[in-house]
């Protein structure tokens, strides 16, 4: 997948050229303004692509790769219930055979562990809980690639955690690609194979760093690490010059 | 259980109102400040109601302007919600309408009454049609605002996950609009009382519109009343039926 978007109302991207691997999680982080969401946007289909290439290998069948994506803000509808919402996707799905959509629901519900939830309506359950109603939702409707724009960026820290785990348990039992927005540096690195460093005005990549930790990964286990932090200091290196702060606080 | 329950409290919450208005009433009559010639005692005007108005036939006026605002308002909301879920959905359909909408709406419907019957004839059709025309303004202004207010990310996720079109429309677009087609409705309903009332008062024989003019060219005041008490009940009675069906079709409303 490469390509150079360029679209006229604000971000125009220069020399935005990367690929990112079939069943590799791929991070992209930067600064706000420099174009990540517009990027996840374009790749879904949310917004016209005005210049460049991008190309969706498709799959072995020569089918189109199916693309889903999981927002900030869940984007659950607040008039069905957890069970509801993930089912309606699947139902219009024609990927789907009807039969499975129930076994599947459950399915997923209980991996994100929503099972005695099933029959809230979103407005009755916590940040965190929608946000895995969300997950469970895009992985049960078994796209090809994910796309995922901060979802936990609303969340507060140990949720995040829980969920940063819970999202690396389901990827590998999925094997799926994802490409996962961020503005937080250890999350890109605590998820990722690879890390595409951006920086803004205009887009453009600073560099593409690989994520060389093994795999499972424990996310406690891995903050404490030598490694981890290296790796966290050297995207924090390379983003200090966007940060635009004085040199001494 | 406990839902029947809430609704048996609320029930009695919501007669606190009209029933602390009408101990007033009585006993401003019982001290003489009010002419129980013009305005009888609250208790006197039910007796006169329970008691002598159904000899009267009040039963054959109560139903003939509850058959008229049923059929009108049904056959006016169906329209005006389907016609605002099309205008908010489509911008073709909104461009053809919008103009004729908005030059039509502030035109008072009671007005337009001589026209209908013109139209329609002296008959039970031009009573029903003025109240639908009353009723599908208010509903399709209000379904046209709900659909308006989808918000951005649920088209987005409809995207992302390829809804159809037929689901978009009663899966996401309806349900969205729900809140305020109930507010609508609700005003609807009360609207349409108000019309059938004026409507009867000029081309009927029969009505609750009818029996108050009646009674007032007659002088019979507790007759008139009884008239207006049983708009006020039959007011009560739809609206509080359209809480319970909004609470129970709406239950995903955070609870105000």
């Amino acid at each position: 997948m490469s390509f150079d978007n360029n679209d006229k109302q604000q971000f125009a991207y220069k020399n935005l050229d990367f690929s990112v691997n079939v069943g590799e999680f791929f991070c992209i982080v930067g600064p706000s303004g420099c174009g990540k969401t517009s990027l996840l946007r374009t790749m879904v289909g949310l917004q016209p692509q005005t210049s460049g290439d991008l190309v969706v290998a498709p799959r072995e069948g020569g089918q189109t790769a199916d693309i889903g994506m999981i927002f900030q803000a869940q984007g659950l509808f607040p008039w069905m219930s957890v069970r509801r919402n993930v089912s309606f996707v699947l139902e219009n799905n024609t990927g789907i055979e009807k039969k499975t959509i129930t076994d599947t629901v459950d399915d997923f519900l209980q991996r994100v562990g929503l099972s005695d939830y099933a029959d809230y309506y979103p407005h009755q359950l916590s940040g965190g809980m929608k946000q895995r109603v969300s997950i469970a939702r895009s992985f049960a409707n078994n796209p090809d690639i994910l796309l995922m724009d901060e979802p936990f960026v609303f969340l507060d820290f140990h949720t995040r955690l829980k969920l940063q785990s819970l999202l690396l348990t389901l990827w590998r039992a999925s094997q799926k690609t994802v490409v996962f927005v961020t503005h937080d540096i250890e999350e890109a690195v605590l998820l990722a194979d690879r890390v595409m460093v951006m920086s803004a005005s205009p887009g453009t990549i600073k560099d593409i760093v690989s994520i060389n930790l093994s795999r499972p990964r424990d996310i406690f286990k891995l903050k404490a690490s030598s490694d981890f932090g290296a790796y966290v200091n050297g995207i924090m290196q390379m983003l200090k010059g966007e940060l635009d702060l004085p040199e001494s606080l | 259980m406990t839902q029947s329950k809430n609704d048996v409290r609320r029930l009695l919450i919501y007669t606190l109102s009209p029933a602390a208005m009408l101990l007033l009433w009585e006993m401003l009559v019982y001290t003489a400040i009010l002419d129980a010639r013009f305005f009888p005692a609250p208790s006197s005007i039910f007796y006169h109601l329970l008691v002598v108005s159904p000899s009267e036939g009040i039963l054959t006026d109560v139903l003939y302007s509850v058959y008229r605002i049923s059929v009108g308002y049904v056959v006016g909301c169906i329209l005006g919600v389907t016609l605002g879920i099309a205008m908010g959905l489509s911008h073709g359909v909104r461009l053809m309408f919008y103009p004729i909408i908005i030059v039509t709406y502030p035109i008072p419907k009671i007005a337009i009454l001589p026209l209908i019957m013109l139209i329609f004839g002296i008959g039970e059709l031009s009573k029903i049609v003025v109240v639908a025309i009353g009723c599908f303004f208010l509903v399709l202004i209000n379904t046209l605002h709900g659909v308006d207010s989808l918000e951005k990310i649920y088209r987005d996720v409809a995207t992302v996950y390829k809804i159809t079109k037929r689901n978009f429309i009663f899966n996401i677009a309806f349900p969205r609009a729900l809140p305020s087609i109930f507010t609508g409705l609700k005003l609807a309903i009360g609207y349409s009382l108000v019309i059938v009332v004026a409507a009867e008062f000029s081309g009927a024989d029969k009505g609750i519109g009818y029996l108050i003019w009646q009674s007032w060219e007659t002088f019979s005041i507790k007759s008139m009343y009884a008239g207006i008490f049983v708009i006020g009940l039959l007011g009560f009675l739809f609206s509080y039926s359209l809480d319970l069906l909004e609470r129970r079709m709406v239950p995903w409303l955070e609870k105000r």
